[in-house]
């Protein structure tokens, strides 16, 4: 019984071709190969960039609307500081130079330190350091100043995650790609053992195509994942 | 050469069985189908969440560029503005009384004010010395925020759609991949395990029906048009609303016909156009040769027949300008069309148009649907523990509006925001039921307003017209009925009888179009069961029609104006 099936075995290895051989091991080797490709194409992240990139573009946005909101509360305080500021000053002015009468003076005075308590009070609730030389308020200048506070405690740059997304995803595109070349090879293998072993010509040429297919895959998946940054 | 002939004969083609040979090179040629379809499903999905990606972006800004924008604007307007206007009022008072220091301090500040904010320099108020004039704020809101807005929005709008868009051809590929494999699997079988030759045909033929279909689906799938908005057409667009914000309808139309231009297939540009051509009809009529309704007309019915659009807007913009033009079937037609959407502004729309038509009972039988659905929409909010939505007063205010203009068509002959006269049927009944219906939808939105339900009160008081006395007429006891500019008290006079102590009185006044919420007045009546009712009323620098209706337990019970 063991005779007869190694006698059979000897038999089939015997009738085996060497290019049957060789379609056997390159089927082996893009089977193995396109594994490695689609496990490359599997550790490229796009999710988790994309969330980065949102995450840095609200922190953005939110932090934009804040500072502004921050920066116009300001100048609207500053505002009323300024009229009162400039009431006081017209009325000191009157006071030095008037010639009014007593009861007028005392009227005038009384609105003097009303006017100039309103504006020490106003002064109190708006930062003065960005008030500029000729006394007008720079709100641009305070929101450019807490933006860049905003970005030294958050990342609010949320472009450059948005491309690396987005080079990610052409990554992927091209291994997609790759997959499809390389089935074509593994379909190339397949068909050349299809045809009769006396069609030496058009199996050879198949096998050549598939073989090219194959190189032309092997050779940029490397590229891609050695090379390309 | 017979030799070589009969050789090359003999020469098989294929190592093993034809049969199983061309199957086994179906296989292989599925195979390579199936890992190009699958690339082509992979690539779908990477534009979806790429497209997805960029919706949310543009939503996120959009936000940011509108609440930014609404506050730099409200800073320039109620902050800067209006105390601009204070001091400079100030200054003016003082000149009148002579008091040239106070004069002067007033307008140093007011000065110093038309440096605080750009909408105060000479780009948006050119002249503040002008008391006619007041900055432009439409513009200034125009250049902050709403043209960057909408240009947002519409961006939103576009990668929303095309994520809609590839999600459903990613999911095309994936159901036809599935199909691919059955057949793959099914052509497996057929080399395999199956050996009875008429079952083998019948899976052949099976999976030759699958791949073929599946395979020209796939080519469908593929060449499927997706269409993209183009930037410069959005740009166009976000100009014309901006446009059209400052109510320069002329103007914003050519921006959109622009936007059209560019993306024939650009739905809210031809919906966008159609607004400006209504507004630009009612602000400046047609010229020589002009139809300004008539192209509105168009581009509404583009956008609800061959894009599907069923916007509340869309709808009721539509209706209405059939109504205007004094076509009543069209605009009845359409409203139905609107109201299948459950939307109750259609229902007012549907009744105005039957009532203008002639169809005064079938009027009445629309009107009572449209309130009872009115009344359950707000029942809904209540119960919801929610205000009803600005717009809910809105589409009663519209309603009522509509009436009134038809009203006022048949009374004093003015149509200009009413069908054509001779479209219409005019009689003394059809003039009745107008009155009859804007006063039920009076009743309803004072009676929502302040019991929550439709009053259901008889009311049997009578107040005989309302008159109008200015401290300021020529002859003090003569009621007028036009006032001059300026800050006065005038009083509200009006003789009643037949009132209940306890009952609630209340008054509404509309400034041209629209509520006029500062002069709202609400009480519990304690003026006795008649007399002369008077009520001190302050008006200031707002020009135009008043219009007052007085309210007895929610129900109208007289109405009169003036004008400033």
């Amino acid at each position: 019984m063991s005779d007869i099936s190694e006698g059979i075995e000897l038999t089939e290895i015997d009738e085996l071709e060497p290019i049957e051989i060789i379609v056997a091991i390159l089927l082996t080797v893009a089977a193995i190969f396109s594994t490695f490709a689609a496990w490359s194409a599997t550790l490229i992240d796009i999710e988790t960039i994309d969330y980065e990139g949102m995450v840095a573009l609200v922190n953005r946005e939110r932090t934009t609307i804040i500072n502004r909101s921050e920066a116009i509360q300001n100048k609207t305080i500053y505002t009323y500081y300024l009229q009162h500021q400039l009431y006081t000053d017209s009325l000191e002015a009157q006071l030095s130079d008037s010639l009014a009468s007593e009861e007028e003076l005392a009227r005038l005075n009384q609105r003097y330190e009303e006017s100039s308590s309103l504006t020490a009070q106003a002064r109190f609730f708006f930062p003065g350091q960005y008030l500029n030389v000729d006394g007008s308020y720079d709100a641009e200048r305070e929101f450019q100043t807490r933006q860049a506070q905003s970005a030294r405690e958050y990342d609010l740059e949320s472009q450059p995650w948005f491309d690396e997304a987005n080079a990610n995803r052409d990554k992927i595109r091209v291994y997609n790609n790759i997959f499809t070349a390389l089935a074509t090879a593994l379909a190339f293998y397949a068909v050349a053992s299809i045809f009769h072993e006396d069609r030496r010509v058009l199996r050879f040429s198949i096998l050549g195509l598939g073989v090219v297919t194959f190189v032309g895959s092997f050779a940029y998946t490397i590229y891609l994942q050695f090379f390309m940054a | 050469m017979s030799e070589q002939h009969q050789e090359t004969q003999e020469r098989p083609l294929f190592a093993a069985n034809t049969f199983l040979s061309i199957v086994a090179l179906i296989i292989a040629v599925l195979a390579v189908l199936t890992s190009v379809i699958a690339s082509l499903e992979s690539d779908a999905g990477l534009r979806v969440s790429q497209f997805a990606t960029l919706a949310q972006k543009e939503l996120i800004e959009a936000t940011r560029v509108q609440t930014v924008g609404e506050i730099e604007s409200g800073y320039a307007w109620t902050q800067v503005y209006r105390l601009w206007l204070e001091w400079d009022t100030r200054a003016y008072t003082s000149s009148l009384y002579e008091n040239t220091p106070e004069q002067e301090r007033a307008q140093v500040i007011r000065d110093r004010l038309l440096t605080l904010s750009p909408l105060m320099g000479t780009e948006y108020y050119p002249d503040p010395s002008d008391f006619s004039t007041s900055p432009q704020i439409e513009r200034f809101e125009a250049d902050t925020f709403i043209r960057e807005l909408t240009f947002k929005t519409e961006k939103f709008k576009n990668y929303n759609q095309l994520t809609v868009d590839w999600d459903e051809k990613a999911d095309n590929y994936t159901n036809y991949l599935t199909w691919l494999t059955l057949a793959l699997i099914l052509l497996g079988f057929s080399v395999t395990l199956i050996t009875d030759v008429r079952l083998r045909v019948v899976i052949l033929f099976a999976s030759f029906i699958i791949i073929v279909w599946s395979i020209s689906s796939t080519i469908d799938n593929y060449r499927k048009e997706i269409l993209v908005l183009p930037d410069e057409a959005m740009a166009h667009y976000a100009e014309g609303r901006a446009l059209a914000s400052q109510f320069l309808f002329a103007e914003a139309t050519q921006e959109y016909t622009k936007a059209i231009e560019l993306a024939p297939y650009y739905e809210d540009a031809y919906v966008a156009r159609a607004i400006a051509h209504r507004f630009d009809y009612r602000d400046n009529g047609n010229a020589e040769g002009e139809d300004k309704l008539g192209l509105a007309i168009a581009d509404y019915e583009k956008a609800v027949t061959e894009f599907g659009k069923r916007e509340v807007d869309t709808v009721a913009g539509l209706a209405e300008i059939y109504y205007l033009q004094g076509r009543f079937e069209d605009s009845i037609r359409t409203s139905q069309l609107g109201a299948e959407s459950g939307d109750w502004i259609h229902l007012f729309d549907k009744g105005r148009s039957t009532l203008a038509s002639g169809d005064i009972a079938g009027s009445i039988a629309i009107y009572d649907e449209a309130l009872n659905a009115a009344t359950a929409e707000y029942n809904g909010y209540k119960e919801a523990g929610q205000q009803p939505s600005i717009d809910f007063w809105r589409n009663l205010d519209i309603a009522l509006l509509e009436l009134d203009y038809l009203a006022i068509c048949f009374t004093d002959d003015y149509c200009d925001e009413a069908p054509p006269i001779e479209t219409m049927t005019a009689s003394d009944e059809l003039t009745s039921a107008i009155i009859a219906q804007s006063t039920e939808i009076k009743n309803l939105s004072m009676s929502l307003e302040l019991f929550g339900q439709l009053s259901e009160t008889m009311v049997d008081a009578k107040f005989e017209g309302i008159l109008i006395f200015s401290p300021t007429s020529e002859n003090l006891d003569e009621p007028v009925d036009a006032l001059d500019g300026g800050s006065q008290t005038i009083t509200i006079k009006s003789n009643f009888e037949g009132m209940k102590d306890g009952q609630v009185f209340s008054v509404r006044v509309y400034l041209d179009d629209l509520q006029y919420p500062t002069l709202r007045h609400v009480e519990e009546w304690t003026h006795g069961e008649t007399g002369v009712f008077e009520l001190p009323m302050k008006i200031g620098e707002d020009y135009g029609f008043y219009t007052i209706q007085f309210f007895v337990d929610g129900q109208l019970v007289a109405e009169g104006g003036f004008s400033l």
